[in-house]
């Protein structure tokens, strides 16, 4: 199956989803009690992105979505410090993500031991 | 570093919601997308996803969502785990390869913390 263009705006509509559920979960927990709205409201983000990315799974090779799904971690490291101000990237951090990004995207990886070849999807 | 307590909290979310992942790809196979709500396994993995995202709530409001979020990605080693051993998939070397850099990667959040 090859990878539709539908496939990938799911999966970037899906990932905003995600991270904006994880922005919206740390807004929701930042204080001394926790706000209920916006950890309601982060909960239906996700429930979104999850609908978004088996929509996306169906028109699409999840070797090639995989990377995009992990583009999360990108974009909540970036974001939240500079929404939060009790949030702090560094160094060791973003190598962490980095390689946490390549990572993942290794595991969407498919490989068929008859053919010896490397298969997108699964 | 990262506090022990935050740890348990990571730990038990992502165990909790890899366990939620397995019932949930049983309760979806071989059933179109519409239909699924009619499988208990649908309904038990639902649970467990509430239950794994409670954890990590609690996790989130003693640590920074930079260092829980990535350390979350352990729950990818967990689904590794539970789908070779519960639904007896294959473990590839890009299995084994992403796993292992998603510790080292955790490795390095945690020196970043």
């Amino acid at each position: 199956m090859a990878t539709s263009r539908n496939a990938i705006l799911l999966i970037l509509c899906s990932t905003l989803f995600t991270t904006a559920g994880q922005l919206l979960w740390k807004y929701g927990t930042m204080s001394s009690g926790i706000k209920i709205f916006p950890t309601a409201l982060g909960f239906v983000s996700y429930v979104i992105a999850v609908v978004l990315m088996l929509l996306s799974f169906r028109e699409g090779e999840v070797s090639v979505l995989y990377p995009f799904i992990a583009m999360s971690y990108i974009l909540v490291s970036l974001l939240s410090p500079m929404l939060f101000p009790d949030e702090t990237m560094n160094v060791f951090k973003w190598l962490g993500v980095g390689i946490i990004l390549i990572s993942v995207s290794l595991l969407g990886v498919r490989y068929n031991k008859n053919e010896r070849t490397v298969i997108a999807g699964g | 570093m990262v506090e022990n307590t935050v740890i348990a909290y990571i730990l038990l979310s992502t165990v909790v919601g890899a366990l939620g992942t397995i019932y949930f790809k049983k309760g979806v196979q071989g059933i179109s997308l519409l239909q699924i709500w009619k499988r208990k396994w649908f309904w038990y993995g639902g649970g467990l996803y509430i239950l794994s995202s409670v954890f990590y709530l609690l996790a989130l409001r003693q640590e920074m969502i930079t260092v829980v979020y990535p350390l979350a990605s352990v729950s990818y080693l967990w689904v590794a785990l539970f789908s070779a051993h519960f639904l007896h998939e294959k473990v590839t070397v890009w299995n084994i390869g992403g796993v292992c850099g998603i510790v080292l990667g955790m490795i390095l959040i945690g020196m970043g913390s």
